[in-house]
């Protein structure tokens, strides 16, 4: 797995719909001379298994939106149970891979599926 | 109010009015004492009342002449039951719903067990399958000998169940009407005896509960006494699960004109936990007080008095324990316990255990124990939860001062410590012991708490707890036709999105088929709601409307990492997230979970804060 480079990703928004779609919403950071590509990257965590989903780019005045809907239930992933989201961007300089997280400094409550499918959600560090 | 006549000044509507229970066992505890007497109280305004019942019971007869001499039964009112009804009336004149053949039982049963009624007649046969339990057919007859009624449930050769038939038959053999279940019979025979006139349902009976609930007209209101917490257990009111037996009263909340507490703090816990609705109402136990504080000098000193259930809830090896520790500073203190239960043997071997044969005597079920308390130096209350205890109020109104644990739910509203008796915390022996040694050792401090519990005891007489009576039904009447009457209310979720700060939000479809009262959909609201996993009232955030149409509205709600974490205690590491569906009559929650059917991938937050999926 490259290791993620310059090129960044900050999260507006994500959810899932009824039709069991992750949808990603975001502003892409080129990082460098240009992007000409960006995807979203779906990594079983034991596996390792990746699954691409292509992002949809749309300047934003000085930004650059990236957003996808990515169906779940395709995703290929046997064997695994877990799997971690990555943002890729490639340009001219290369291609870049960083992590989809939330705002860590001010995010104090996470979300997670409880054992019964239910949404709940913990306390970070706790 | 249409169909009645308007009242006011706190008396009773003119309507018909039912106390409904399962049955009437022979030894029966606080809820039925209460039903019975309420009954008596309504008489005795002016409101004849009828208990009624639905045990396959021959007669009423004895259980109703013992009862009226304990004087747990007034004179007027009647114990009617749905099998001795049909069994007297004329089949004919009944306009029940069509028979049709009943199939073939193919099935295996047994030679019938044949019940006698109180004249040696057949009353009922029933025939069982192999299994020796389950019924295959339960046949009653009239005292000639004639056949009235038979509940049916046929099974092909493998087994398979081919229905239930319950059949109302004439005196010359031919069936007359027929329900497919239990429950129409009934509530038909409910209707029948409302006769299209005004009239209120009172149940006290959580298991009678599932017969009232579906029963709608016009012409009838129906009421459910909260008997017992809510909650399991009597636990933490926003922890605890729903106590199992009340569980499809809270969760069809919203099928009664009335549901009514006890107590004004269990009905707070559970609005501060569900919300609030226009058919909860406060109404407490009436209790007759004595006419006159009885004289102090009538109380054996270092006497005290529990009048109980030996069951588990009561807690009574709790008391024996708090004995024991009296006894080692005051061994002349004494405790009577009048009562039987299941535990009576293991109660006794622990008195016996504990060398207190002299201090605490279980007396067993003894008529009127009430009167007890008029010669005790105090009583003991160490239950593990209430309603609202009997024995508590029966204590207050006989001056007799308590020592309380301060349970869910009762006792924190009618004692004032160190004012009326005494409140200590819940399974704290040694505090309760205390108390008990304080008011044996203190003749001035007794008579004091027992004067002002005989006092404040008047906001539970007949006639005070009657008036709150007419004004709850007074309401629960005037509301009828705004209360909602829905099935299958159901939360749809469409979209669940986070927000990179740490907020959240949901969109989906509330729905519901309407079958009477206003509009629901302009009546009904939303509430996203964030519980706290170990304790604390939850937090409620209004959602909006997005669209609104007949059985549906679409609703959409957000919530910022700020609103979230908003009162919630810091030990409190989770919270559960809900949708709260009301409006009028109804409360119902929704836990919010992940569109879409599972197993599939749910996105979450790993420890990092970072976006993971996970197979659920």
């Amino acid at each position: 797995m490259p290791a993620a480079s310059s090129g960044g990703f900050t999260l507006t928004k994500t959810g899932i719909n009824s039709a069991g779609d992750l949808t990603l919403t975001g502003f892409a950071s080129p990082g460098g001379p240009g992007l000409d590509a960006a995807a979203f990257v779906i990594v079983g965590r034991n596996s390792q298994v990746e699954s691409e989903f292509p992002a949809l780019l749309d300047p934003a005045g000085q930004r650059l939106e990236a957003s996808a809907c990515i169906p779940l239930r395709a995703l290929d992933v046997a064997g695994d149970s877990l799997a971690d989201v990555y943002f890729v961007s490639r340009g001219p300089g290369g291609e870049s891979r960083t992590r989809v997280t939330w705002d860590r400094s001010v995010a104090r409550w996470l979300p997670y599926p409880t054992k019964f499918g239910n949404l709940s959600l913990k306390r970070k560090d706790s | 109010m249409s169909g009645m006549q308007e009242v006011g000044g706190g008396r009773l509507p003119d309507m018909k009015y039912f106390m409904v229970l399962w049955g009437i066992a022979d030894n029966f505890g606080g809820m039925t004492t209460m039903s019975l007497h309420r009954a008596g109280a309504f008489g005795e305004a002016g409101r004849p009342t009828a208990v009624l019942t639905f045990d396959i019971k021959p007669s009423y007869a004895s259980t109703v002449e013992r009862l009226r001499s304990q004087g747990k039964l007034s004179g007027d009112t009647e114990v009617l039951n749905v099998f001795q009804h049909y069994r007297a009336v004329d089949a004919r004149t009944v306009a029940g719903p069509k028979p049709a053949d009943v199939p073939a039982d193919e099935g295996q049963r047994g030679l019938p067990e044949v019940t006698l009624d109180t004249a040696g007649n057949i009353y009922t046969r029933t025939f069982l399958r192999p299994d020796g339990t389950t019924v295959a057919a339960r046949h009653f007859y009239r005292p000639d000998g004639t056949e009235f009624f038979r509940d049916e449930a046929p099974q092909s050769g493998n087994g398979a169940a081919k229905g239930r038939f319950l059949t109302l038959i004439d005196d010359s053999g031919s069936p007359v009407a027929q329900w497919r279940r239990a429950g129409d019979f009934y509530r038909f025979w409910m209707t029948e005896l409302a006769a299209g006139q005004p009239a209120a349902f009172i149940v006290d009976s959580s298991f009678a509960s599932k017969v009232v609930a579906p029963l709608e007209a016009s012409n009838i209101i129906k009421l459910m006494v909260l008997h017992n917490s809510h909650i399991g257990g009597g636990g933490d009111p926003f922890l605890g699960k729903l106590a199992t037996g009340q569980k499809p009263i809270h969760e069809n909340s919203l099928a009664w004109d009335g549901l009514v507490f006890l107590t004004r703090k269990q009905r707070e816990d559970y609005e501060a936990r569900f919300g609030t609705a226009t058919n909860l109402f406060t109404v407490p136990n009436p209790k007759p007080r004595s006419s006159k504080l009885p004289d102090f000098a009538g109380r054996v000193p270092g006497r005290g008095v529990m009048a109980c259930r030996l069951e588990p809830q009561k807690n009574v090896a709790q008391a024996i324990e708090v004995m024991a520790r009296v006894y080692q500073q005051r061994p002349h203190v004494r405790l009577d316990i009048y009562g039987t239960g299941s535990l009576r043997d293991e109660l006794q071997e622990k008195i016996d255990l504990l060398g207190l044969g002299e201090a605490v005597r279980l007396h067993g079920h003894t008529p009127n124990a009430a009167a007890q308390f008029e010669t005790a130096s105090f009583s003991l209350l160490t239950s593990r939860n209430e309603g609202q205890p009997l024995s508590l109020m029966e204590s207050l109104g006989r001056g007799c001062p308590p020592v309380a644990y301060d349970i869910r739910y009762g006792p924190s509203d009618v004692i004032e410590d160190g004012l009326n008796g005494f409140l200590v915390p819940a399974r704290d022996v040694a505090a309760a012991a205390d108390r008990v040694i304080r008011l044996c050792d203190d003749d001035d401090l007794a008579r004091r708490l027992g004067a002002v519990a005989w006092e404040r005891s008047e906001r539970f007489s007949d006639a005070a707890v009657l008036q709150q009576w007419a004004a709850t039904i007074e309401t629960a009447w005037r509301q009828r036709t705004e209360r909602l009457v829905l099935v299958e209310l159901d939360f749809r979720l469409e979209e669940l999105f986070y927000t990179p700060a740490g907020g959240l939000g949901i969109t989906g479809d509330i729905t519901w088929v309407q079958q009477s009262g206003p509009a629901a959909e302009g009546l009904l609201r939303a509430n996203l709601v964030v519980a706290q996993r170990t304790g604390g009232a939850p937090a409620f955030f209004p959602a909006e409307i997005e669209a609104r149409g007949p059985g549906r509205l679409g609703i959409s709600a957000e919530v910022t990492e700020h609103q979230i974490g908003l009162g919630v205690r810091d030990d409190n590491a989770e919270l559960d997230i809900l949708l709260q569906v009301y409006g009028n009559n109804v409360l119902k929650s929704f836990r919010i979970g992940f569109p879409g059917s599972g197993p599939s991938w749910r996105p979450y937050a790993t420890a990092h804060a970072s976006l993971s999926l996970k197979l659920v």
